[in-house]
């Protein structure tokens, strides 16, 4: 399998949980957007630049499941911080259950996979 | 760097995103890619592919954020059509109904009282205006607004003038109107058998004792 084939399905995989895992991200902390790219980016998910998390943190905050607040910066420019509010803690509780029944149930078909003899 | 925050604001200028809104996301991402400077990451390392298209990554934020202000679609704009169209119908109608409103002629009211002139109006759709209930023994009086329908008739023996606008003015002789008893019609504007519209008014003189 071609690697570009192989990033192409991790961006995607990534886009559909990308909210859930800002709000993760936010959970316990408060980050600012590219610290939150950082964080992701520290955990593995590389492909998180692909598809640009500002459109995504806005809708968040459109719905309000995140809130946000300014903070000035040593030196620079006042940076904008993200948290997640009791909707956003919620919606992450119901979107974690949803991911881990998706995984276990690819898991259940792609595991047979893994486990059946070359 | 800067020039991608500045070609963000252009777009969201664009889209009449509120400014409020834009100097936030403008002040937001500027201090980001601040921070991701001082990292030495680049633009594409803080936005990946979105960092060499600058207006659909700021549409796509905006649009996120639900911030982009009501532009003239061709949905919108046709909806205006529709709006002024129909407007412009309505106006029609009303104006035609204007036209169409059902005519009479103004009947006779010299000679009777003040009470059965009103009611004989009345009957014919039209109201009565009390012009001026007690002439002066000699002068002018300017009946002001009335439709210059017709030519008046007087019966109070008066000199008449009729203009060419909507005023009229009538010169009374300081005689009383022969055979007509007081307190009677003696003149109506517009004059008997002249066509008018229901609703329209009939300015009427009554005759009364000199002072």
């Amino acid at each position: 399998m071609a690697a570009s084939a192989a990033n192409g399905r991790s961006s995607q995989l990534l886009r559909g949980v990308l909210d859930l895992c800002l709000l993760a991200t936010v959970a316990d902390e408060p980050a600012y957007g590219y610290e939150m790219t950082k964080r992701l980016r520290e955990r593995g998910l590389a492909a998180v630049g692909e598809g640009s998390i500002y459109p995504l943190l806005g809708r968040l905050e459109r719905e309000g499941l995140v809130e946000t607040y300014r903070e000035a910066s040593n030196g620079g420019p006042p940076r904008k911080y993200y948290r997640a509010s009791a909707r956003g803690l919620s919606a992450l509780a119901d979107g974690l259950a949803e991911w881990r029944d998706a995984r276990d149930s690819v898991d259940a078909v792609l595991g047979e996979r893994a486990e059946a003899p070359a | 760097m800067n020039e991608f925050v500045e070609s963000c604001r252009r777009e969201w200028k664009r889209l009449r995103v509120p400014s409020p809104v834009a100097d936030d996301m403008a002040a937001e991402l500027a201090a980001d890619l601040a921070d991701a400077a001082a990292d030495g990451a680049t633009l594409e390392d803080v936005l990946g592919p979105a960092s060499s298209d600058a207006r659909a990554f700021a549409a796509a934020w905006a649009r996120e954020r639900g911030v982009v202000g009501a532009s003239r679609t061709p949905r919108g704009a046709l909806a205006a059509l529709v709006a002024v169209v129909l407007a412009a119908v309505i106006a029609g109608a009303l104006l035609a109904v204007g036209h169409t409103k059902p005519s009479t002629h103004a009947p006779n009211l010299v000679g009777l009282s003040q009470a059965a002139a009103a009611r004989r109006a009345a009957g014919a759709g039209l109201t009565l205006a009390v012009v001026h209930p007690k002439p002066f023994r000699s002068g002018t009086l300017t009946i002001e607004s009335v439709s210059p329908s017709g030519t008046p008739t007087v019966a109070y023996s008066p000199t008449v003038t009729a203009g060419r606008s909507s005023s009229y003015t009538i010169i009374f002789s300081p005689t009383n109107t022969p055979g007509l008893p007081v307190g009677r019609i003696v003149a109506q504007l517009p004059s008997a058998g002249v066509r008018v519209r229901r609703g329209d008014s009939v300015q009427v003189i009554l005759d009364s004792p000199f002072p």
